[in-house]
């Protein structure tokens, strides 16, 4: 199957600064990819090389097409939410609706209208009269109206209620999620999304620390909490990360059998959300796995 | 013209009220004090106008009321001419007011989708960068210039009637011409060549504006009026010459000279003097614009500077 991105050696660089220093990504299609990363990793910047948004040196490819000279043709099949702020706010919903139908071959206007009427919002509100929630609603009506192959979330329910980011994901599996449909998805709240993704890529000072398929995360990935005489035992095994809770230790594996730790203490896989905070250690702390582990 | 590319020029007129709502409140401004300074006109004639002690309300239906009518009454010559410089200059009138109302539209639009980060939404939509500037260009030198033209036509017609019935029944009331529609019809003519001419004359300063627009961080409105302010007064100061302000007097200005407007043909006095309606017609030397090798270097370089308008929407980065 074709890749729907296909990166290689994407670097970029503000003035001085690196960015992006050599992200390599493969994303195939109908997979769910959590691209997640401290703030200023480089997520927003992979985000918008791979939407023609900011240029860049490496090798990219979306949907078989170059973002840099093919945006307007890639954009019939990508579709894009940022953050709830984009919505030009002097825009009437009724406009946004007719807009997006006037120039989006793909989309279907139905499909939107029917999406808005389940919502409080109403058609001749303007977008600066909705709450951030209805304003992510009406985004989300719109995008999911539209039979796009990639989705790009890049913090899509940020400043959002509970209630809000729930429904949101919601709607995002029951109506718009299918076997041909890809989502990239960028945020820090690792914990919201684990449990959808189906595949996880870590971004660390613009580079890839982890690029993994959920299911494979408990077959190489354990952390054990060794009973009291085994501590010293389990460091000799070279776990990569170590940390104390309620006095006892908890230590990441990266490679090791669980039988082979079972005898120690406690084992269980990670979450997403234990891998993440141990990786994205600051420097000086235990250096993550390398990537050649995967 | 394409369907995204019609959605794209009515997505710039919702944004942009006031292209259409300035105007009319203008048009509606221009009317009223027209047709008040009218309203003003029988009154101090019939009164103050006497003849042999004799105020002209009371003469109009006698035998001298028509002695005078045909005294004042004009050829219909001269008559057409009235027409044609009151409709010109409506139709100036709405073209100066629309200028300014374009020059503030042409900053603020590509510059307001980057400063409330709505581009990111554009730009998520399968539109080029191209159709989008291009979009806004012809907002400016197509869609405001034809409404322009036409909302003029409408506000002549409007106006006669009004000032019409205004002065019904009263001396000029008599002598009012009929509605002319060769001269209508002239002057629309007339207009849209001015308008086709000022178009392209000043297309390089549109050019200007939109990369402006596009390119400026922040206080558009400073960069588009500080440097031809700025550099004429530098360069008096430190070279003591004045080129900057000689080519931008020609840029600003030019237009009128090509035309070569002759004043002479709007002389007014008396009716004997008042123009003949081909001198009116005549003043304007149209021709002369479109065979001016400047105005085609102006055109191409505002080409240039919405090309590179449109490469530093695409590469912009906002971050």
């Amino acid at each position: 199957m074709t890749a729907i991105i296909e990166a290689r050696g994407l670097t970029k660089s503000y003035g001085k600064s690196p960015v992006l220093r050599g992200i390599d990504l493969n994303v195939q299609p109908g997979r769910i990819v959590g691209l997640i990363g401290p703030n200023g990793a480089g997520k927003t910047t992979a985000i918008k090389a791979i939407l023609g948004l900011t240029a860049f040196d490496g090798e990219l490819k979306v949907l078989g097409k170059d973002p840099r000279t093919e945006r307007d043709q890639l954009m019939e099949e990508v579709c894009f939410i940022a953050d709830v702020a984009v919505l030009p706010r002097w825009m009437k919903v009724s406009q946004a609706v007719e807009f997006v139908a006037g120039v989006h071959p793909r989309f279907d206007r139905k499909r939107a209208e029917e999406f808005l009427a389940k919502t409080d919002i109403k058609l001749d509100s303007r977008v600066r009269q909705l709450s951030k929630g209805m304003v992510t609603q009406l985004h989300l009506a719109l995008i999911l109206a539209i039979d796009a192959r990639l989705l790009v979330l890049d913090e899509p329910t940020l400043g959002l209620d509970l209630l809000f980011r729930r429904s949101f994901y919601d709607n995002l599996l029951n109506d718009y999620f299918d076997k041909e449909r890809t989502i990239l998805v960028t945020t820090h709240q690792v914990e919201e999304i684990e449990n959808i993704l189906t595949d996880i890529v870590f971004i660390q000072h613009g580079k890839i620390a982890l690029d993994a398929q959920m299911e494979n995360l408990g077959e190489r990935f354990t952390q054990l909490v060794p009973t009291a005489g085994n501590v010293d035992a389990a460091r000799a095994l070279k776990p990569f990360y170590e940390r104390e809770v309620f006095g006892r230790v908890a230590m990441l594996y990266d490679g090791r059998k669980e039988s082979e730790l079972a005898a120690l203490g406690e084992t269980r896989t990670p979450s997403v959300t234990d891998l993440f905070v141990a990786m994205m250690q600051p420097a000086g702390a235990p250096a993550a796995p390398s990537k050649e582990a995967a | 013209m394409n369907s995204t590319f019609l959605m794209l020029i009515r997505r710039e007129i919702w944004e942009h009220k006031s292209l259409w709502i300035a105007p009319l409140v203008w048009v509606g401004l221009i009317t009223i004090f027209f047709n008040w300074g009218m309203l003003q006109v029988p009154d101090s004639v019939n009164s103050s106008v006497s003849v042999d002690g004799q105020p002209v309300g009371e003469l109009i239906h006698s035998a001298r009321g028509e002695q005078m009518k045909d005294a004042l009454n004009m050829p219909d010559d001269r008559k057409e001419s009235v027409f044609a410089v009151s409709f010109l200059v409506i139709f100036g009138m709405i073209s100066v007011f629309m200028t300014i109302v374009v020059f503030f539209y042409l900053i603020d639009c590509l510059y307001t989708e980057r400063k409330d980060r709505s581009i990111l939404f554009w730009k998520s939509l399968p539109v080029s960068d191209a159709s989008v500037v291009l979009s806004k260009l012809a907002v400016a030198m197509a869609v405001v210039p034809i409404g322009v033209i036409l909302l003029s036509a409408v506000t002549q017609f409007v106006n006669y009637l009004t000032v019409s019935l205004i002065l019904h029944g009263t001396v000029i009331g008599e002598i009012f011409p009929d509605w002319n529609f060769s001269a209508w019809l002239r002057s629309q003519a007339i207009a849209l060549g001015m308008m086709l001419g000022g178009v392209l004359w000043y297309a390089p300063i549109a050019g200007y504006l939109l990369l402006l627009s596009s390119w400026a961080k922040n206080k558009v409105f400073l960069w588009a009026i500080l440097p031809p302010i700025a550099l004429p007064v530098l360069e008096k100061v430190f070279l003591g010459s004045d080129h900057v302000l000689d080519f931008l007097g020609q840029r600003f200005s030019g237009y009128i000279v090509l035309m070569k407007v002759d004043p002479n043909a709007f002389e007014a006095g008396n009716h004997e003097r008042l123009p003949a309606v081909s001198d009116v017609y005549n003043a304007f030397h149209l021709s002369n614009m479109f065979t001016s090798v400047e105005m085609w270097i102006g055109v191409a370089a505002a080409a240039a500077m919405v090309f590179v308008t449109i490469r530093i929407r695409r590469y912009r980065d906002e971050s």
